[in-house]
């Protein structure tokens, strides 16, 4: 009896191991930002990634001209602000939204008229000595729809 | 075995299945990919899923999406693929690309709202990801739910559109971009066939020319982000495909506006400007002759290219 507790402790050690080597950011934007209302579409340039407080990275996308966009983000507690600019693709980089300027609101919508590629910076804002080497989950979602009024008829009225 | 024995591992479990439960989000290892670039090589070995690409691109989807709104564009079944030639692709490059062909083609189907024969164009997706081992652990189920309601049109549509969101990302969570970027090449190249074949009449300020045009972004992300696996051989292939595309997206005419941003009177941002590309008939023709050639290439399995 004793070395059959000592065989499930070990199993349930190694399970744990395993479950725990398992956990990954891939799919924290879906469990996490906040979603748009129903009439926007999920795009598959909805990101996620490991972050360390304190850490800036950048992902470029591409957004059509003729539709609107929402942005949403969300990162663990520990990484403390998260602050999102939206930057032109080019050599000038314009920065075109920063929502450091919107008390660090965690989504946005926004409407495009000519197709181009877009930098979204994130950046984890801490203090110093709030900057660790722990890492944590960040999540970026991006929906999209038509800005134009016909494809959304079915949201007049009741 | 005492109780106060077995209270000490129940003890224990507890405190375990608590770290891990206030864990649940944190990625353990510090020598992990981190951000959402490629630049980091340390972290093939240890949390290969979370290696992020820097260049994202659409889906097939959001290409598709806009034709909605035309109703001057109507559905042409003859432009899809038909499953039967699913028998010629028996190498993985094959199986790749018209993988992504295939779902561009139910994708297209599905924006039409057209139900006849998604099940089998569903079962051909179904059986090359299999082969490619790429197993998305219900598909076989929905699968069998699909030729259940056939009949239901919304139904279906709903499946295929939540499985498709699910298979790619079920790629990225498994480090399989690489296998990702090659199929997204057979599903563009088969998106844009799709599109310059719905044409009937050139007509240089149509919303389709521009919205053909404007897929040049599109496949420089999509290009940037195979550049990063150009020594596999499939990429490799996929890369020769797009370089074409994009010479001649080069020669395109491009008118260019300031960009600026304003906020409509809802308060919400709006981006103005940018670069407008512009297609001349002759260009078009070349355009649509090389995508055709391409297209054909790619589901009768014609390599054109040498392999490297």
């Amino acid at each position: 009896m004793k070395y059959y507790s000592r065989y499930i402790l070990i199993i349930l050690f190694l399970i744990q191991a395993l479950y725990s080597f398992g956990q990954n950011c891939t799919e924290y934007h879906i469990d996490h930002c906040r979603w748009a209302d129903r009439s926007f579409l999920y795009s598959r340039q909805s990101k996620s990634a490991a972050f360390k407080p304190g850490m800036k990275s950048e992902f470029s996308i591409v957004v059509y001209g003729g539709e609107e966009y929402y942005l949403s983000v969300d990162g663990h507690k520990k990484l403390g602000n998260i602050r999102i600019r939206l930057i032109e693709d080019n050599t000038e980089q314009t920065i075109l939204y920063d929502n450091a300027q919107f008390k660090y609101e965690n989504f946005f919508y926004f409407k495009n008229s000519l197709t181009k590629n877009l930098i979204v910076e994130i950046t984890s804002e801490v203090e110093d000595d709030e900057i660790t080497d722990d890492i944590y989950c960040i999540g970026v979602l991006i929906e999209f729809r038509s800005n134009t009024l016909e494809n959304r008829k079915d949201k007049l009225g009741f | 075995m005492s109780l106060k024995y077995r209270l000490s591992c129940l003890t224990l479990v507890l405190l375990m299945i608590g770290i891990y439960a206030c864990k649940s989000n944190e990625p353990k290892e510090n020598n992990e990919s981190l951000g959402f670039s490629n630049d980091s090589d340390s972290t093939l070995i240890v949390h290969q899923n979370l290696k992020s690409s820097h260049y994202n691109y659409p889906s097939a989807k959001e290409m598709f999406v806009f034709i909605q709104k035309d109703n001057k564009l109507t559905f042409k079944s003859k432009l899809l693929n038909p499953t039967s030639n699913q028998s010629k692709y028996v190498d993985s490059r094959s199986k790749l690309l018209n993988l992504g062909v295939y779902i561009s083609d139910l994708t297209y189907m599905t924006v039409f709202k057209q139900s006849k024969n998604t099940d089998l164009y569903f079962e051909t997706i179904y059986t090359l990801s299999d082969q490619l081992r790429i197993s998305i652990p219900y598909s076989e189920n929905l699968l069998n739910r699909i030729k259940d309601n056939i009949a239901n049109r919304d139904s279906v549509i709903n499946y295929y559109e939540n499985y498709s969101d699910d298979f790619f990302n079920y790629l990225n969570k498994n480090n399989k971009e690489h296998i990702l970027s090659v199929i997204t090449t057979g599903s563009y190249i088969e998106g844009l066939y799709i599109l310059v074949n719905l044409i009937d009449d050139f007509s240089g300020n149509s919303e389709i020319i521009q919205k053909i045009a404007d897929q040049k972004y599109t496949f420089e992300n999509l290009y940037r982000n195979l550049e990063e696996y150009k020594s596999d051989p499939n990429a490799a292939t996929a890369l020769q495909y797009l370089e074409q595309i994009l010479a001649l997206y080069n020669e395109l005419d491009v008118i260019k506006e300031p960009v600026q941003t304003t906020r409509d009177k809802n308060n919400q941002l709006v981006i103005d400007g940018g670069e407008k590309l512009l297609f001349n008939q002759e260009q078009f023709n070349q355009f649509k002759s090389l995508i055709n050639d391409q297209r054909k290439s790619i589901v009768l399995n014609q390599n054109v290219y040498n392999e490297q």
